[in-house]
């Protein structure tokens, strides 16, 4: 059975060409465009791995991050950070929530498959 | 003692002591005579009553006028030349003595006149001696205080007891609070401005101007320099200013010879625009940052895409090229319109010092009390690295967010964890507890961190961001049951020690050619005003025009008029001259005397605006006034309604006048103004009275000095005992 995948990014510019790497890669793909249907989504798709952005409208991707390690429920779901913020700080940040793993953009495909696959496979 | 006291007080003893005298002889005579010779004598003396009555009554009205014309010719001229001899001798030289007496009298004061005559010009000849001495310094202190003028940053020096001592006109401006009442009403109408609470004025304190904690804190990292031996002791802090100007101060120790503390200099700079430009312009860059990323990204992922897969079907072709397309636009777009070269001005000045990490916590801990009891864990840091931070306000900023999570979620912080595993400092502070959402921590962030009116009225968002350091809710897989709060701050590689070096400045044995104020011989400001000297106080010499003369019966003040009076100077650049709105008709007979009208306090504030300012204005002074008896009558007529009480001791020129001439009746201002050869040049008006009788007053000191009263005690004991102190408004 395909590993899903939910991408939550704002910006369709950076979810169709991800949905289409993601589904050349034999995932189940669902994307989302706010903090808030994502974690809505999470609950009806059941992903194994979110592709999370930080910057979103009202509810950002931290929050969303730190709301689903507060669940005990979603201990084993792998969370990437997707973010345009590339300090220390920022990645720290994310890091300090409980993601897998920070890839900051630009990226390369074959960087996010491989982080994705890594971590679906551990 | 009043004159006709005296008169009384010769006549009864001249009186008395004749009437012992022929009482002793009458009684020897009658002892001598027989008792025949006693038997006619009375008998006579029965048959002849009225002659004797006669002669008796001729005799004592003789006797009287004889004392008379003695105590006027002879006894009260010689008082009168004594007490004008001694102005002669002190305030006015060319006092001249005009006594009426007896020729002997009047020869003496003529004698004593030539005598005047050639003190004077003895005087006058070493005076321009003096004089021309004093030009030469009075010219190096003039370069000294152009150049103080034309500083563009603001200068004050202080004492150790933080009395300024020297101020330019850069730090008034910047610094002084107290804007003038029509300003602020001014300033009121746009924006509910504050009442003045501070003056950059000498011997004022510079802790009504500045939070005292941002000094002392100053002064104790640059003593912790000093104890190191460190080269560049100079310490730095930001103060926000009542309206909202953000000022860089550089405080820089003053050491005596033995290398002691004497005081310490200020010195500010204006960066409020800088400071705001700064973060438009950070603020700026960081978005650009983000949408170059994220338009970059799509590209490279899209092309990507298209060449690993080139036989993908046409509509996601068609798709794919269009996403090329609309970010190669935006970065188009972007380039064109936003990136400039202002992002090389992006350093801010913000004053962050180097320190070791290791340092800065052990300074959180000496400086927040309550953190003394908590663990200090530090692993995964090396000792030696550095971070950039302005102590006290990031301290300030960690002591704020303990304080909310003891107050909002009755947490207290155990233990503090300090790492530094890549290029940031993480400080943890942690409790048994559960961990802290983002949002709570946001909406800290946008919360001052502290009251108004101290020091730093920052937001915990704006501490952190010129630290370019943030605080985050961290969740430790290890300690589940805890909460944690992570300090991120950027560490600094290395730091090159800066060529621009503060030199300690080191008062030396011989004062400096160019420099020759007094500054530092100064004594302490004792607690104990009354033993002071009079010479050596602090005055706010005032005066009040009113409506009328009866406080009680609703006559109101209609103008202010105070100067300052420092090291027996009088400073015409620290004064106060306000017209008030009595909100009543001013009446004809008192326009008369002072020339104010209903017209020109039109728009004027009322008592309860004025009054605080001159309050603030007098603050850890000594009040004087001529007739003060009626001017505190009038400000206490005035507690109630603006809550203003003056508890300052006051002066009395009126008082005072009776007590160095007690031979003169007159001590109105005008008269006593003549007589120690002061000119009045605005009469009636609150300033140039209150001006007028600073004069006098200095000149009245030196005469009571001479009557052996030195201290602001003794003025005032004495002032008690004159005649005029009965008075009552």
């Amino acid at each position: 059975m395909a590993k899903k995948i939910l991408i939550v990014d704002d910006e369709p510019s950076i979810t169709v060409p991800l949905k289409f790497l993601m589904e050349q890669n034999r995932f189940d793909v669902m994307v989302v465009h706010s903090g808030e249907d994502a974690l809505t989504a999470i609950d009806v798709f059941e992903p194994d791995l979110v592709l999370l952005d930080v910057m979103l409208p009202a509810v950002d991707g931290f929050q969303v991050c730190q709301r689903l390690r507060e669940n005990p429920l979603r201990k084993n779901l792998k969370i990437v950070f997707l973010s345009a913020m590339t300090r220390d700080l920022d990645i720290a940040k994310g890091n300090t929530l409980g993601a897998d793993a920070y890839i900051t953009k630009p990226f390369s495909n074959a960087e996010v498959v491989r982080q994705v696959k890594d971590l679906l496979s551990g | 003692m009043k004159l006709n006291n005296k008169f009384w007080l010769f006549a009864a003893v001249c009186i008395a002591f004749t009437n012992a005298i022929a009482v002793i002889l009458a009684v020897l005579f009658w002892r001598q005579i027989s008792p025949f010779e006693r038997q006619m004598l009375i008998r006579l003396f029965s048959e002849q009553f009225w002659y004797f009555f006669a002669t008796g009554v001729f005799l004592f009205a003789a006797f009287g006028f004889t004392l008379d014309w003695f105590f006027r010719f002879y006894i009260l001229p010689l008082i009168q030349m004594v007490e004008e001899t001694r102005m002669m001798n002190t305030v006015n030289p060319a006092h001249r003595l005009k006594i009426d007496g007896s020729r002997e009298i009047k020869e003496l004061a003529e004698l004593i006149n030539a005598c005047g005559d050639q003190v004077e010009t003895a005087k006058h000849i070493i005076d321009q001696t003096v004089e021309s001495a004093k030009a030469k310094t009075e010219a190096e202190k003039n370069i000294l205080a152009t150049i103080m003028a034309e500083l563009t940053q603001g200068v004050l020096i202080c004492d150790t007891v933080g009395r300024i001592l020297l101020y330019n006109r850069q730090a008034q401006r910047v610094l002084d609070k107290a804007q003038r009442p029509e300003e602020d009403l001014e300033a009121e109408k746009k924006e509910e401005s504050a009442l003045p609470e501070g003056f950059v004025g000498l011997h004022r304190s510079v802790y009504s101007l500045i939070d005292r904690n941002l000094i002392q804190y100053a002064l104790k990292e640059i003593q912790r320099k000093l104890d190191r031996s460190k080269k560049n002791v100079s310490s730095h802090f930001v103060v926000i200013t009542q309206k909202r100007r953000q000022l860089l101060v550089e405080t820089l120790p003053i050491l005596d010879e033995d290398k002691r503390f004497a005081g310490f200099s200020l010195i500010f700079s204006d960066i409020t625009h800088q400071l705001k430009h700064t973060g438009q312009l950070n603020e700026h860059l960081k978005n650009m940052a983000k949408s170059l990323r994220s338009s970059i990204a799509a590209i490279r992922s899209t092309v990507d895409l298209m060449i690993q897969f080139p036989d993908m079907a046409a509509e996601q072709k068609n798709d794919f090229l269009e996403i090329v397309s609309e970010q190669a636009e935006a970065l188009s777009r972007m380039l064109r319109n936003e990136l400039t070269e202002t992002s090389l001005y992006a350093k801010s000045r913000w004053p962050l010092a180097p320190i070791l990490v290791t340092d800065f916590i052990a300074t959180l801990q000496d400086e927040a009390l309550f953190l003394t009891d908590i663990d200090l864990e530090v692993t995964e840091c090396d000792a030696r690295c550095m971070i950039r931070v302005d102590n006290y306000a990031l301290v300030l900023a960690i002591r704020f967010v303990l304080e909310r999570l003891k107050k909002e979620f009755n947490q207290d912080c155990s233990r503090i964890r300090l790492t530094a595993p890549g290029n940031l400092v993480q400080v943890d502070l942690i409790w048994d507890g559960p961990p802290l959402k983002i949002e709570t921590l946001r909406q800290w962030s946008s919360l001052p961190l502290t009251a108004p009116q101290e020091g730093l009225p920052l937001t915990l968002k704006e501490v952190l961001e010129h630290h370019h350091a943030e605080i985050w809710p961290h969740t430790d897989s290890q300690e589940p049951g805890a909460g944690c709060l992570r300090l991120f701050i950027p560490m600094v590689q290395s730091e090159r020690p800066s060529e621009d070096v503060r030199q300690v400045a080191q008062l030396l044995k011989k004062r400096p050619e160019f420099y020759d104020f007094d500054l530092f011989s100064r004594t302490g400001q004792s607690p104990e005003l009354e033993k002071r000297l009079l010479g050596e106080l602090t005055y706010t010499v005032f005066d009040t025009e009113t409506t009328g003369l009866d406080p009680r019966g609703g006559d109101e003040i209609i103008s202010i008029g105070a100067i300052r009076v420092v090291n027996g100077r009088l400073l015409h650049a620290e004064t106060i001259h306000q017209l008030v709105d009595p909100c009543r008709p001013i009446p004809g007979e008192s326009i008369k005397y002072h020339g104010i009208t209903d017209r020109m306090i039109e728009g004027m504030p009322t008592i309860d605006k004025a009054l605080p300012f001159l309050y603030h204005f007098a603050l850890d002074t000594v009040l004087v006034a001529h007739n003060a008896a009626f001017d505190m009558r009038m400000l206490e007529m005035k507690e109630k309604t603006t809550g203003i009480r003056f508890t300052n001791p006051v002066l009395d020129t009126m008082h005072l006048s009776a007590i160095v001439h007690p031979a003169h009746e007159d001590h109105s201002l005008d008269t006593i103004a003549q007589r120690l050869g002061v000119s009045l040049t605005k009469r009636h008006d609150a300033l140039g009275d209150a001006i007028a009788t600073g004069e006098v007053f200095l000149k009245i000191i030196p005469l009571l000095n001479e009557k052996g009263i030195y201290t602001l005690k003794d003025a005032l004991v004495a002032s008690q005992r004159t005649y005029y102190t009965r008075l009552k408004y």
